[in-house]
């Protein structure tokens, strides 16, 4: 190029100015514009009541929850106190040392074995071992809320 | 000389508030629910808005998906804007916010620019420059030119590319920028100093 087709930066960049969308580029961009703005009101809409209706929920559930895990702690606590005072980390065999955790999850859930005959003593449960083996026929309340069991 | 620069910077800043003013109205329209006045605002400025993301992302198809994107967000927004700065000014750092965040996420830049530069937008003396001994062939000249220039200015790092972007091709001052950007004016200056300097040396084969 000679040097007096030559121009100046600042000239080449104002050039850039002249590179637009023709009118039927902005129309189809006016549509998608006011449609997209829509489904976005919309969506906000939605998921303001979803919101709303899951917060109402969560606070249900979590008062609900809180009321049980307080009415566990007061019936299961005393029984459990006197359970775990006589063992030991001897008393679980090797597989099951590293899983063995002492305390019990209060938040329980219902789901139910059966306990030996000779132990059953439905007005007063037992705290089981958390990992005790599958054939101990201990009664197990499960937690629905935050997991871990307690036994009786 | 200097006299006509300081009446064409006085006219520019009269108009900028008058500009302001209106917006401001239109602004407090639309949150009393006047869609017709977000309308007003979007074609006022989409066009404005288009020419920055453009030159920043040199891609036609993502500029107006940025800029669609821009105006959703300053629409729902609109409750945080307070005033203090300009719409524009306010429209403009969404904007660039929205390309930065692009350009950083897009691995692979796609040019693609329009075939045909509309030549009634272009500076008519800036035309004239083309020179006409050049066979009369001014439209394969400013391609030529264009393309080269886009390649240019995506060597630029975000930051430069955007300060000599709003600089040069938009007209913003430098205080604008800094608002806009965030950094100060100082900082505008040298960027956009290293960003000129840098396009000078890719160009030199182009440019006086």
């Amino acid at each position: 190029m000679s040097e007096k087709d030559k121009i100046s930066l600042e000239d080449l960049l104002k050039l850039k100015r002249a590179e637009r969308p023709d009118e039927a580029e902005w129309r189809r961009f006016d549509e998608n514009l006011k449609r997209a703005m829509l489904c976005r009101m919309v969506g906000r809409k939605r998921s303001l009541s979803i919101r709303s209706i899951g917060g109402f929920l969560t606070r249900r559930a979590a008062a609900g929850a809180a009321a049980l895990a307080a009415l566990s702690a007061a019936v299961f606590a005393p029984v459990y106190m006197h359970s775990i005072s006589g063992s030991s980390l001897g008393d679980f065999s090797g597989d099951s040392i590293s899983d063995a955790s002492p305390l019990p999850n209060l938040a329980a859930s219902y789901l139910l074995n059966e306990l030996p005959a000779e132990e059953a003593n439905f007005e007063t449960p037992v705290f089981a071992q958390m990992n005790a083996p599958e054939n101990s026929s201990i009664r197990y309340v499960e937690s629905g809320i935050g997991g871990g069991q307690v036994a009786f | 000389m200097d006299a006509v620069k300081t009446k064409v910077a006085l006219a520019s800043g009269l108009d900028k508030k008058l500009s302001s003013g209106a917006d401001a109205a239109l602004v407090e329209r639309v949150r009393a629910g006047d869609m017709a006045a977000f309308d007003e605002l979007t074609r006022k400025y989409r066009q404005r808005l288009y020419s920055v993301v453009y030159n920043m992302l040199s891609n036609r198809e993502d500029a107006l998906d940025i800029v669609q994107e821009s105006f959703i967000k300053a629409f729902v927004n609109l409750s945080s804007f307070k005033g203090e700065s300009a719409f524009y000014t306010w429209i403009y750092r969404i904007a660039v916010n929205l390309s930065v965040t692009f350009l950083k996420r897009s691995r692979m830049r796609r040019f693609f620019s329009f075939d045909n530069a509309d030549e009634k937008f272009a500076p008519a003396d800036v035309m004239e420059k083309l020179s006409v001994e050049n066979g009369g062939n001014r439209s394969a000249m400013l391609g030529e030119l264009k393309e080269k220039l886009n390649e240019a200015l995506q060597t630029l790092s975000i930051k430069h590319r955007t300060v000599v972007v709003l600089y040069e091709i938009e007209g913003l001052s430098h205080d604008e920028i800094a608002e806009i950007t965030g950094a100060s004016p100082a900082t505008v200056r040298t960027r956009l100093h290293y960003a000129k300097q840098s396009l000078r040396a890719i160009l030199k084969d182009y440019i006086k």
